[in-house]
């Protein structure tokens, strides 16, 4: 007898066990055809790259905090749909006439989730807790320009009473600052600034931000926080402000894989999901299809102490050799090409400024420069797909349109951040986003002594120029302050050449639409209306 | 059997002991810290950063000393039974992500590693003794395709069939059991052709001896023979396979658990040495190596079982 034919009675077995298994699963699919669970209409599902980090806001230093923290907390004031900062918790808010100081006058029906109402106390608190030493904010120096900040939170002085944040009564903030600053308001809208209960993270300690302690006043609560998987918002019953929320219950599922945020999306079991640049020519005609630009921008910048990066000649060569006009067709991100830094959607922006595509003046000036190009030179950026695909459209163009040799090279994040703080090299690509919508938050990236200035460019004037505009009122000259600026930063010294403003692309469920964007991502979630819906509900603006 | 124990915990020991300090080497040579971002930090506010949680910046310190002040903070954190905090995830200790993100990666485990030893076995058998040539065949096609396809691909074509195109399953997420479908699928794909594949092998090999040409003529029966002696003996691969599989499966998957968000252990194992997160890193080495080492232990254990001539050695 062949042994292996003993094997057949078992090979009969698992068959029929392989019919088991097929019934079972048949079962499974028939059961889960049947068992699909219905959504809450009321609630938005929408999703997050990652998991926050953290919820204190005074720790907060991240987009993903910053979307849920925005929903559940409130600041002095909030963005309106133009960008401008309105009276949130503050009712209003005065500056005496040298723009030092601030008066912040609190309305006085807001409070929190338990209760108390929010006092001016509540504000100083968090700004100072913000500060001290012993929270080690990342975000401190956010309010250095407030008198004795950067002395408090560095321990040169021990007492809080020196530092210009006080309180006149429970309804008045008053802030002094070391040097007039227009845009402080802006800085009140951010969620560091948003006020705290030190004696709910004095109780609770490190888990005074998990659901069942934390204490909040924003249009919105926490009520379920699934590390790594979910957080649940409920409308907040007690809130005080302006417009009411509409929508019940949001959920932010962490999904860290953008496709799956897109397959999801397709099978509506979220409402929102941003788009993939892969993903953008599909969805560009549908109706769910959102678009809007955002306070961030690309650049290349150059060491100008590494050679052959020392000689402006070469620089401006480099910078007015690339066509950026075809960027967004190598990127597929409805990238926006730009020549001067400052992002043409804010009202000091000075769009005259910078060089344009010119190969004939890029020629005349790489003969200027006398640099030996027998030698390549290299183009470092962060490993990164969209980055891969720059550098080498780069290293066409100057390849084409100057003769020029260059290599690429690539590291991880973290390496090519230590990189650029130890050694930076002669030409590096780097992005750079706005905390405030406010000019002065990308032009301060070159003062001299700024610890983003990788370039090794400190120029006086420059720095006396942005310093200069950050107390001027009056738009018009303000911006003509900041078009100097910008001019010899990028037509001039050639410090960096500024590549394309960011976008954000997303689909959004039809019921949804208009849905609230921001070019900062700071949405508010309290003003999603289901339009549809809306006669059954609260009126818009109650 | 003292003995046995005490041999294999201390040569675990002192292997645990070394991976640890290598790993907590490796990354002080990894360039870039925890608190590196886009936006620089003063040097006062890092200096803070640095001191709240017990480590040093390398400052004009010998790369030798830097490590050594490191490793002293770490070890009285470990000293007090901790892991250490996040570096990330602040106000989160690192012991307590690893429990709260071991659970869906078990759950998922032990259902991808079931799935792989039933339908490993059983396709194995069928292998082995099926007179049809033509289902031998598709089984082998299909244990190649197992082998050398990718997860993300599997994954990928699993979602497109079974939720995109017939709408049975959902593409993602972890609400409930329809939900472990796909990724345990996935997951078990490739581990069920190996098993599948090592199974066959071993029982050819084991059926060409005599002694089991003794007990059929003494008059067992063929299941008999298979199941309680050919299969026992051609269990051995089997078991050595099972072990390290066994550890890959319970601290999940990278690619799975990000492909079909699922809160597991597998996403920090990248994540966490992406964002230098010391000592996540750190704490996720020492449960993976002490889960892997467990599974070679209970492996070790197993192999007495089924063979005495391994226990009374």
């Amino acid at each position: 007898m062949d042994m292996v034919s003993l094997v057949e009675p078992c090979t009969a077995m698992c068959f029929k066990t392989s019919r088991i298994f097929t019934l079972l699963a048949t079962g499974i699919v028939l059961v889960s055809c049947a068992s699909s669970k219905t959504k809450n209409e009321n609630a938005l599902h929408l999703t997050l790259a990652t998991e926050p980090p953290t919820l204190d806001w005074n720790l907060a230093n991240d987009n993903v905090s910053h979307q849920v923290i925005n929903q559940i907390m409130e600041g002095l004031a909030e963005y309106d749909e133009n960008m401008n900062p309105v009276p949130a918790i503050a009712e209003t808010w005065d500056v005496s006439k040298d723009g030092l100081v601030y008066t912040f006058h609190l309305k006085k029906n807001h409070a929190w989730t338990d209760g108390k109402p929010v006092t001016a106390n509540d504000f100083r608190d968090s700004w100072l807790r913000l500060l001290a030493p012993k929270t080690a904010s990342e975000y401190a120096y956010f309010l250095y320009d407030i008198v004795g900040a950067r002395e408090f939170n560095t321990g040169q002085i021990l007492d809080a009473e020196k530092v210009g944040i006080k309180t006149v009564d429970d309804h008045t903030l008053l802030v002094t600052l070391t040097q007039p600053i227009v845009y402080f308001p802006h800085l009140t809208t951010f969620m560091v600034t948003y006020p705290i209960r030190v004696d709910v993270v004095d109780r609770y300690g490190p888990k005074w931000t998990e659901p069942r302690n934390i204490v909040t006043c924003g249009p919105y609560q926490l009520t379920e926080w699934w590390h790594e998987y979910r957080l649940s918002l409920r409308k907040n019953p007690s809130y005080a402000g302006l417009p009411k929320p509409f929508v019940d219950e949001i959920i932010f599922n962490i999904v860290p894989d953008p496709s799956t945020a897109l397959t999801l999306y397709d099978q509506a079991m979220i409402d929102v999901a941003v788009l993939p640049p892969m993903a953008i020519g599909h969805y560009k005609n549908s109706p769910d299809f959102v678009h809007h630009s955002r306070l961030r921008n690309t650049y290349f910048g150059f060491n100008i102490t590494k050679p052959p990066f020392d000689n402006v000649f070469f620089r401006r060569a480099l910078s007015q050799s690339l066509d950026k006009s075809q960027i967004p067709s190598i990127l597929n991100g409805k990238e926006i090409p730009i020549k001067s830094w400052i992002p043409s959607n804010l009202p000091t922006a000075s769009p005259e400024a910078g060089l344009g595509f010119n190969p004939d003046l890029a020629s005349l000036d790489l003969e200027k420069s006398k640099v030996d190009l027998s030698q390549p030179i290299e183009l470092y950026f962060n490993s990164d797909p969209t980055n891969k695909k720059l550098a080498e459209w780069a290293q066409n163009q100057w390849k084409q349109n100057l003769g020029l040799n260059v290599e690429l090279i690539n590291q991880d994040w973290k390496s090519y951040l230590s990189l650029l703080h130890n050694d930076a090299p002669g030409l590096f690509r780097l992005g750079w986003g706005a905390d405030y919508p406010d000019a002065d938050s990308f032009m301060n990236v070159f003062l001299s002594y700024s610890g983003n200035n990788f370039t090794q460019w400190k120029n006086k004037t420059f720095d006396a120029l942005v310093i200069q505009a950050r107390g001027e009122a009056n738009v018009e000259k303000r911006k003509n302050i900041y078009t100097q600026a910008e001019k010899m930063l990028l037509d001039e010294e050639a410090i960096i050449i500024p590549l394309y403003q960011h976008t954000q692309n997303m689909v959004v469920k039809k019921k949804w639409q208009p849905y609230p964007t921001s070019s900062l991502d700071a949405v508010y979630l309290k003003r999603v209306r289901a339009i549809h819906e809306l006669p059954l509900h609260e009126p818009l603006n109650p | 059997m003292i003995s046995f124990f005490v041999k294999h915990l201390s040569t675990y020991l002192i292997t645990l002991i070394g991976i640890l300090l290598l790993t907590f080497l490796l990354l002080h040579v990894l360039p870039g810290g925890p608190f590196d971002a886009e936006r620089a930090l003063p040097a006062e506010i890092k200096t803070q950063l640095y001191q709240k949680y017990g480590l040093h910046e390398k400052g004009n310190d010998s790369f030798l000393v830097w490590v050594l002040k490191d490793l002293k903070s770490y070890t009285l954190y470990l000293a007090h039974g901790e892991l250490g905090p996040s570096l990330k995830y602040k106000d989160r200790d690192v012991g307590k992500i690893i429990l709260k993100a071991m659970g869906p990666s078990l759950q998922l485990g032990f259902a991808a590693l079931i799935l792989s030893l039933i339908l490993g076995i059983i396709l194995g058998l069928i292998m082995v003794g099926t007179q049809n040539a033509w289902l031998g065949k598709t089984i082998s096609w299909f244990n190649t395709l197992g082998l050398s396809t990718p997860s993300f691909i599997t994954g990928i074509t699993l979602i497109l069939i079974f939720s995109i195109f017939l709408r049975w399953l959902p593409p993602a997420l972890w609400e409930g059991w329809r939900f472990f479908i796909l990724p345990a699928l996935t997951l078990s794909l490739g581990p069920v052709a190996m098993m599948a594949e090592l199974t066959a092998a071993s029982l050819k090999e084991e059926l060409k001896k005599d002694y089991l040409r003794t007990a059929l003529a003494k008059g067992l029966t063929p299941k008999k023979i298979i199941a309680k002696h050919a299969l026992k003996n051609a269990a051995f691969p089997m078991l050595t396979f099972i072990g390290p599989l066994a550890a890959h499966f319970i601290t999940g998957s990278f690619i799975v658990e990000t492909m079909f968000a699922i809160p597991g252990l597998g996403r920090h194992f990248v994540a966490s040495v992406i964002d230098r997160d010391m000592f996540l890193v750190m704490g996720l080495t020492l449960t993976f190596a002490v889960i892997l080492m467990t599974m070679n232990f209970l492996v070790d254990v197993g192999y007495g079982f089924l063979d005495p001539r391994v226990k009374k050695r």
